[in-house]
């Protein structure tokens, strides 16, 4: 009730910045100059506790005990993303099949949030992840639809992929644009949940909240005109939606915000 | 600006919709209201449908003009699953106006085998339709049996239009008695609280005009649907909600029902 009494009197830039001296273990912080820099000052992606809680909860999703899961975090109903199941069946339509590249899908979280829409289709889902995710994947979570691999080449010298999916990985890459110019191959791009600043790109550290686990880790912020145009030489923007995160305010006022995207490639003149 | 007030600028400044009064009868709305017959709100509808179909505005809603199409997500992924479930889309678009969700949504709809869009509305709405907005798949008809005569349709659409109608629980045992595979509805107000009639009264800036407008009590609506289908989804509309006069919440929501029998 306090909280939101003061969040309703208080203007939101001084009201974010209360939250943040309130909450300052959680959240965005810093400005860091080198990667090795921000990994330095915290835990990092590899902590076997984070994969322990992420499998804990997909394992309730898979066996139908939870409806889904996110980040770890329960639900009791299921979150759709729904520009990501439009650009999906979009593809679907067009290729009558859907084969799918989930870059940093975890467990299969996407996969088990959108296949009830995608049930019609004939469908092949490969994540990509870190090794120890993919080690428990072939082992507790793989199927005749959802597979799991340690690297993209493993994956295409062998599947023909008609959609590349990455939500909210690119900006715990260390670096990502070098990461951009290599997937540019690939016919359609979806991105979902990637933080941008408004004014500089800047790398920072988010600090997971305990409660989901206890985690930190470097995380770039990109400038959206920038990121875009990383993609366009080849590709053209089809469309662009906001993501279900909600945005903030770093410690010097500059808008934090989450978008997804739709990148197809361009057709070349012959 | 603290939030409090923002809230209360950006209404003053957006202005939106009244919702009046708790009607026993719809006459006794009909009676202080300037209904949908007005013909101003039919030319502005008119003037803004044509600015998207020649290309000039990407997108208009309630004849509100806009410089890119802002998609409404969920009624676009399940207009695609019912064309996947069923390798084509044939929609009934009830009350679809000129064709704002055909123009809206046809981008991401054209590869789909086969696609045909026929919108059910008022008699002037559909004569001008028939003549200025049809095309190859887009088309006009005065009831859902005038379509049906030429045309197995998979799919019906059902966009902020229902709660105008004197008797919608009517108009769903009709929806139910026609069988269709999928039935998506979007922008349907409802209250917390028992189905009510009341007064909508139009800001000025979209076009001046009241008429009576039904809240439906959630449970009771999809309880309509679920003898003969399955709820697959239910999503918030982009319409935000707002208090009633005796702080009843009312609100807009959409759901996707398919056919129990899974075709």
């Amino acid at each position: 009730m306090i909280r939101k009494l003061l969040k309703a009197f208080t203007p939101p830039l001084l009201y974010s910045l209360l939250h943040k001296m309130i909450t300052a273990e959680v959240g965005y912080h810093g400005n860091y100059t080198s990667w090795e820099e921000a990994l330095k000052n915290s835990t990092g992606f590899d902590n076997p506790a984070i994969l322990k809680k992420v499998r804990e909860s997909a394992l309730l999703v898979k066996e139908g005990k939870a409806v889904f899961e996110r980040d770890s975090v329960l639900f009791d109903k299921i979150q759709y993303t729904w520009p990501v199941i439009a650009c999906l069946q979009h593809i679907a339509i067009a290729s009558s099949n859907l084969c799918v590249l989930d870059f940093g899908g975890s467990l299969g979280t996407t996969y088990f949030q959108s296949r009830r829409f995608l049930q019609q289709v004939p469908l092949k889902w490969f994540v990509v992840e870190q090794p120890h995710y993919v080690d428990c994947g072939i082992k507790e979570f793989a199927d005749d639809q959802l597979r799991f691999a340690y690297s993209i080449e493993e994956v295409i010298t062998r599947e023909k992929i008609n959609c590349l999916l990455v939500s909210g990985t690119l900006q715990c890459l260390e670096k990502p644009v070098q990461w951009i110019e290599s997937i540019l191959h690939f016919d359609n791009i979806l991105i979902d949940r990637t933080s941008f600043i408004e004014g500089e790109e800047r790398l920072m550290i988010e600090t997971v909240p305990e409660q989901i686990y206890r985690a930190s880790f470097p995380c770039w912020f990109f400038n959206e005109d920038e990121f875009i145009k990383h993609f366009t030489t080849t590709h053209e923007l089809i469309t662009v939606f906001d993501s279900a995160d909600e945005s903030t305010v770093s410690s010097d006022f500059e808008k934090m915000y989450w978008k997804g995207f739709f990148f197809k490639k361009k057709i070349l003149p012959a | 600006m603290p939030p409090l007030i923002s809230d209360y600028v950006r209404k003053l400044r957006v202005n939106t919709n009244e919702y009046k009064g708790d009607y026993k009868n719809w006459g006794d709305v009909m009676g202080i209201s300037t209904s949908f017959q007005e013909n101003a709100i039919f030319e502005k509808v008119k003037w803004a449908a044509t600015q998207v179909k020649e290309g000039k505005a990407a997108y208009e809603r309630d004849s509100v003009l806009f410089n890119k199409i802002i998609y409404t997500w969920p009624v676009l992924a399940c207009l695609q699953n019912a064309a996947l479930t069923n390798q084509q889309l044939h929609v009934i678009d009830f009350g679809g106006s000129l064709g704002t969700s055909y123009f809206q949504n046809r981008l991401f709809l054209q590869k789909i085998p086969s696609l045909k869009w026929f919108i059910v509305e008022q008699k002037h709405y559909v004569d001008c339709g028939k003549k200025e907005f049809e095309d190859g798949q887009l088309q006009f008809e005065y009831s859902i049996d005038n379509v049906l005569e030429k045309e197995k349709v998979n799919c019906l659409l059902v966009s902020g239009s229902i709660q105008y109608f004197e008797n919608p629980f009517e108009w769903f045992d009709k929806f139910i008695a026609y069988n269709f595979n999928h039935i998506i509805f979007d922008r349907i107000s409802f209250i917390d609280g028992t189905t009510r009639l009341t007064q909508q009264v139009v800001p000025e800036h979209i076009y001046p005009a009241s008429f009576p407008c039904w809240f439906f009590n959630e449970e009771e609506f999809i309880n309509a649907f679920t003898k003969t289908h399955m709820l697959v989804a239910d999503f918030n509309s982009a319409d935000e909600s707002v208090l009633s006069s005796d702080n009843k919440k009312l609100y807009w929501k959409g759901f996707y029902f398919r056919k129990n029998d899974g075709v």
